[in-house]
């Protein structure tokens, strides 16, 4: 255990050096020290616990005031804590600069008080990768809360760095708002784990058997860990809170803190085991209707940033279809369909961490020097940053899942996972669940390929749209960098993909003996997959080989023949500018319609009356209804029912000695008279 | 469903397999009806879908082919596949043309209604259990789809003329559930019904060219302002 | 199994070969039904060899992502053939889930022409675009789920065991009905992803109206002709996914003595292998004749009614999995 403790000391105290050294900008870099220290340490630590499949523990003699300071590190652990590292480190990486960078561009901040961000914020930026471990690496439930709560209380202080933006602001009170309410379902939940169980310790709770109320334990955990994780409906804090932070934390927000939730999932399935059958029902239920209303809504959002964001909810939709899937194959023990689930959602995760976190960063990028990231300003930009285009090009394909990439081979898994889930079951009423899955996936890839071909296609390419994205430029140094590192990472997962799976092998076996000990994954399930992954990359390859042929062959001919240059045709119209192309709400506009009862668009027409209209509005706007019905069921009745009882706080002492007067007499009549 | 397969092939003259495509054929008809935007074409559909119902009774039929039995069908084949279409087609050839309505329920939705349909009947049918007949497990979930189908036709269209062709199939589908036991007197009741509905056909095939003539429209909507 | 890969490998090639034949299949069909003469049956070829000695001219707007959709087209396409079998024998590459990979070729290629399209900056190209971005959103998922419920009907997991499984359509009158819908599903979604009547239409000079071909205005030269070698591959395939569908001869089926005591062909079999490749190529062949009786018969749908095609083609497909599900 010593590699995590280290881990933990390096960003602790880093945070702590950030912390003291104040407005300078050193603090910024020993912040960004300790983390990329603290990563690297991390990941020669980890790796080869995952490849060997085994887990190590240990404990600290430190005093809590309940439970107990106890470590292990397992396969499912080290599984989460590879993103972690790797983007915290990028993170750090990326520190110094991102924060010099917003600093600059807001002079009222970078005056006498601005720099004194900068301490803060690289204080919080090591704790933040500090408590993502520490929620990993934790096997006591107190010590887990502790962890969980530092982890989920730490973006707050994040999201808004300037703290000077109205909108930032509000993504930083609605995240704390779900980070808190989230948390609520955890408490219970470990309250009751512990109750039952007499003890704190997750080996304790791994080791009894008999859970009285194990279904609500198991919505629990669905509900508090969704929070994080962002199921639809629970989802309200990710678009604006992903969408407000810089760079540096989205990365942190999207690719590593929403897995946290996953693995939270994981884990208490890990303790309480596999449950009954309506437990895999509801995650195949929740991943589904997450999936499709948060692509939907992704891909109706007029800006980049915002369309990551509720794509990283429907990814995360896509992972729990299949966990849920992969649990029902169990009980029906239909082991290859499980084995290729398992893979599917572990290959997934690691995917999604690495093109999301791509695709967030080139978005940042573009929002830094054309100051906005709405489809109808931009385009255009693929001429001007070709580094920054391709990668994103790259990325948007890998979560499209386009064939030789990254994205399409983890949904591979899955869809073959369904359809083996299916074959095991031939002639049973539960075929029907798994051909449900693998067409919702279907629908989801459709229309993730939909959506991302627009984020594309409408900021990256065509013409201009505005002269806020002729302002555009590469971004710095390091930034290309990363970028380029993430993309490297795409091409190489889609490459290494049977590798991959060899070295979840020992994972995917643990995992299953945990969940339910009589359930055997036999070596014949798991070759299924890693054949599936070794042809993948080897079409993958030829794909590639036959593109670049004709590419080649494309060029020998245009060689030969010479090229021309001309304005676009547009059908003979003599004036085109470049606001006359479809720009994000027009692009779904037909889409909208077609599904108006899952995405509501609210869509104002102008009435042209008359030879000569005046000038009119038409307006395309769509509010996320998911995300409002909370407001509507929750937010507005405890707000009505505080201002009524903000009529109780008078002001006058004798008003609050008779309420404790009153209070008196009611606890004496309870004590006497009813005990 | 092997045992049912072996009964049903004592039964009946024809085997399972070939039952099984009947039968796939009504239900993918019911579909195409309920997919269907031009009443040109459903009226065709119609005719397909009687003419396969006529001749089921003698498919069904076990042993000798008596003279009662061919005539019976015969008289089923007549209405059912000339006699009824010619009257709708009659009362269409009528009307002026107009451009098809939007309906209440649109068509994929009501296609994946009729599909939803479908699967509830055959789960309807697994929780049956073992019938006395046979055959009635195997004509249960087309018939109970194919009267879903008709009352969802008349739920959803907004044209007279189109409603009518849902009391139709829904007839279609009460006979389906009837063929099964039309071994001997419970033809007749079928006939019976049958005859109520020709007369109904030729009743409404009258009044859709007053009701034309009274609104200037086939639309149903109409018929709101004389509720009182 | 080096004896099965020459015929396997011939079937690619000669399916690269002929696919620009099926669009002048259609021509002529819907020629001869509307009273005139029509274009020679090979005139794709002759229009791919004239684009090829023509120079592309290019939009100012557009970026490195305008050229790629004909090559990406065309190795996907290719890439399709390698895992999809001709005719009695499996197909050059299969590999468990090797169906799921057609669909994701399917995906590559139109991904690649929607950011085309879109590269442009003109407002037609981004209405195809969104047209064709829809359609194919709906249409993908059916396409996986037919192949889906084929794979079930069949147990196996690739492409090659589905098709020549060595069931034959003719052993249970039920099979019959489930490939005949399954045939007609896919039928009814090559339309559309194939730019056809009544979802779209190949020959409509109205922009406004188009879908495929509006998305590929601003292409010219060897970029047009690799667009348009490259969308007669994808009927090809679909053309001979249906085909394969309606004809599951397997290499069972080839008579005994197909191979000698050493494994490679004798006579007998050999001879077998043409018919049943020819037999697969007629089927191909009444498919295009079948699409341009359609589309001589059709009017084209109202945009808002397009996606109906596909609630038709999924119920199909429904029915079809109804139908064999126990």
């Amino acid at each position: 255990m010593l590699p995590y403790y280290c881990v933990l000391l390096l960003l602790f105290g880093g945070g702590l050096i950030s912390l003291a050294l104040g407005s300078r900008a050193a603090s910024l870099r020993a912040a960004s020290f300790s983390m990329c220290a603290a990563s690297a340490l991390g990941l020669a630590a980890t790796l080869p616990l995952l490849l060997d499949g085994a887990s190590i523990s240990g404990a600290l003699p430190l005093p809590l005031p309940l439970g107990a300071c106890s470590f292990t590190v397992d396969p499912l652990s080290a599984v989460f804590l590879l993103p972690v590292f790797v983007l915290s480190g990028i993170s750090g990486l990326l520190l110094p600069s991102r924060m010099l960078l917003l600093c600059q561009e807001n002079p009222v901040a970078s005056g006498s008080a601005g720099n004194a961000h900068y301490g803060k914020h690289g204080f919080f930026c090591c704790v933040l990768s500090a408590g993502m471990v520490l929620t990993l690496i934790a096997s006591d439930a107190v010590l887990f809360l502790i962890a969980w709560e530092v982890m989920s209380l730490v973006p707050f202080f994040l999201i808004s760095p300037r703290d000077k933006d109205a909108a930032e602001r509000h993504a930083a009170w609605m995240y704390l708002v779900a980070a808190h309410l989230g948390a609520l379902p955890l408490l219970y939940l470990f309250a009751a784990l512990t109750t039952e169980s007499g003890s704190t310790g997750f080996f304790a709770f791994a080791a009894f058997e008999g859970w009285r109320n194990a279904g609500l334990l198991f919505l629990l955990a669905l509900v508090g860990f969704g929070t994080k994780a962002g199921l639809v409906p629970l989802h309200a804090w990710i678009p604006e809170a992903h969408s407000c932070a810089p760079a540096h934390v989205t990365i942190l927000l999207s690719g590593a803190i929403l897995k946290l939730g996953l693995y939270g999932i994981m884990r208490v399935l890990t303790l309480i085991g596999l449950g009954d059958v309506w437990w895999a029902y509801a995650l195949m239920g929740a991943g589904a209707f997450s999936g499709i209303l948060a692509i939907l809504l992704g891909l109706v959002q007029p800006g980049m940033k915002r369309t990551l964001a509720y794509s990283s909810s429907e990814n995360i939709g896509i992972i729990c279809l299949a966990l849920g899937g992969a649990m029902l194959a169990m009980h029906l023990q239909a082991p290859t369909a499980a084995a290729l689930l398992l893979a599917g959602v572990f290959l997934h995760i690691w995917s999604h961490a690495a093109f999301k976190s791509l695709l967030f960063l080139g978005a940042n990028a573009v929002k830094d020097s054309t100051h906005t990231d709405a489809f109808r300003l931009l385009g255009g930009l693929q001429k001007r940053i070709p580094l920054t285009g391709s990668c994103m090009a790259l990325g948007s394909a890998a979560i499209a899942g386009i064939p030789p990439l990254n994205g399409f081979m983890s949904e591979l898994l899955i869809y073959a996972g369904f359809a083996a889930g299916s074959h095991a079951v031939h002639g049973r009423e539960e075929a029907f669940l798994f051909w449900g899955g693998f067409f919702m996936l279907g629908a989801i890839a459709g229309m993730a390929l939909f959506a991302f071909t627009r984020l594309f296609g409408l900021g990256f390419l065509g013409a201009p749209r505005s002269d806020a994205a002729l302002e555009v430029r590469e971004p710095c140094r390091l930034m290309q960098g990363a970028l380029l590192f993430l993309a490297g990472l795409c091409v190489l997962m889609s490459l290494c993909g049977a590798l991959l799976y060899t070295a979840l092998t020992p994972l995917l076996h643990s995992f299953a003996r945990r969940l339910s000990p009589a359930f055997f994954l036999p070596d014949g399930a798991l070759e299924f997959g890693s054949s599936i992954l070794l042809y993948y990359a080897l079409t993958g390859l030829a794909i590639t080989a036959l593109f670049s042929l004709a590419l080649l062959l494309r060029k020998r001919v245009v060689a030969v023949n010479g090229t021309a240059q001309s304005p676009t045709w547009d059908c003979g119209y003599t004036a085109p500018s470049a606001r006359m192309q479809y720009s994000g709400g027009s692009f779904s506009h037909s889409l909208a319609l077609l599904l108006r009862p899952l995405i509501r668009s609210r869509i104002t027409k102008p009435a042209i009356q008359g030879l000569f209209p005046a000038e009119q509005e038409a307006r395309i706007s769509t509010p996320d209804w998911s995300a409002l019905l909370w407001e509507k069921l929750i937010f507005h009745p405890v707000e009505l029912l505080s201002d009524y009882a903000k009529g109780l706080q008078a002001g006058l002492v004798n008003i609050y000695i008779l309420y404790i007067f009153i209070t008196l007499i009611l606890a004496l009549a309870w004590a006497l008279g009813w005990s | 469903m092997p045992d049912i397969a072996l009964a049903t092939a004592a039964l009946s003259g024809l085997n399972a397999d070939g039952l099984q495509v009947i039968l796939g054929l009504i239900v993918i008809s019911d579909m195409c009806l309920l997919a269907a935007e031009r009443q040109r074409f459903s009226i065709r559909l119609i005719a397909l879908q009687g003419a396969i119902l006529g001749l089921l009774p003698l498919l069904v039929h076990s042993g000798e082919k008596d003279a009662r039995l061919i005539a019976i069908t015969a008289l089923f084949f007549l209405i059912k596949a000339a006699l009824l279409p010619l009257v709708l087609r009659r009362t269409y050839k009528k009307l002026p043309p107009q451009p098809p309505s939007r309906p209440y329920l649109g068509h994929s939705l009501s296609v994946l209604a009729g599909l939803g349909g479908f699967v509830f009947s055959l789960w309807l049918g697994s929780r049956l259990g073992d019938t006395a007949n046979p055959l009635f497990s195997l004509f249960f979930a087309p018939a109970f789809a194919t009267i879903f189908a008709g009352l969802l036709l008349i739920v959803a269209r907004r044209r007279a003329l189109s409603q009518m062709f849902g009391y139709l199939v829904m007839e279609n589908g009460i006979y389906l559930l009837g063929v099964p036991m039309a071994q001997h007197d419970a033809i007749w009741l079928e006939l019976s019904v049958l005859l109520d509905i020709m007369v109904a056909a030729f009743v409404m095939g009258i009044a859709v060219r007053h009701i034309h003539l009274a609104f200037h429209s086939m639309d149903v909507d109409h018929f709101a302002c004389i509720k009182d | 199994m080096s004896a099965h890969l020459l015929p396997s490998l011939c079937g690619l090639l000669l399916s690269l070969a002929l696919a620009p034949l099926l669009p002048g299949v259609i021509n002529r069909v819907k020629a001869k039904m509307g009273g005139r003469q029509g274009r020679p049956l090979l005139q794709l070829y002759f229009d791919l060899a004239k684009l090829m000695r023509k120079a592309p001219v290019y939009p100012y707007a557009s970026s490195a992502f305008f050229r790629l959709p004909g090559p990406a087209g065309v190795a996907s396409g290719i890439t399709a053939l390698l895992v999809l079998p001709f005719g009695a024998l499996g197909a050059l590459v299969s590999f468990p889930g090797d169906f799921l990979l057609l669909a994701g070729c399917f995906a590559l290629a139109r991904f690649c022409l929607i950011l085309a399209a879109l590269d442009t900056g003109s407002a037609f190209e981004g209405m195809g675009a969104t047209r064709e971005a829809l359609f194919s959103a709906l249409a993908e998922p059916l396409f996986l789920f037919c192949l889906l419920i084929l794979s079930y009907h069949m147990q196996r997991f690739t492409l090659s065991g589905m098709l020549t499984g060595g069931l034959t359509p003719l052993a249970s009158h039920a099979d019959w009905v489930f490939y005949l819908m399954l045939a007609c599903s896919l039928f009814l979604l090559l339309l559309p992803e194939n730019s056809r009547i009544p979802a779209d239409d190949p020959n409509t000079h109205l922009e406004l109206t188009m879908i495929h071909e509006v998305m590929i205005l601003d292409h010219s030269g060897p970029d047009l002709a690799l667009l348009e070698y490259a969308s007669a591959l994808k009927l090809w395939i679909f053309s001979l996914l249906i085909a394969g569908i309606l004809l599951p001869a397997g290499i069972e089926r080839l008579p005994a003595g197909s191979f000698d005591a050493a494994g490679s062909w004798t006579a007998q079999g050999i001879s077998a292998l043409f018919a049943s490749m020819g037999l697969n190529l007629l089927a191909v062949l009444c498919i295009a004749v079948l699409v341009g009786l359609v589309e001589s018969l059709m009017a084209r749908f109202r945009m808002e009614r397009v996606p109906q095609i596909f609630t038709l083609a999924g119920a199909i497909a429904c029915l079809a999995a109804l139908s064999v599900w126990s």
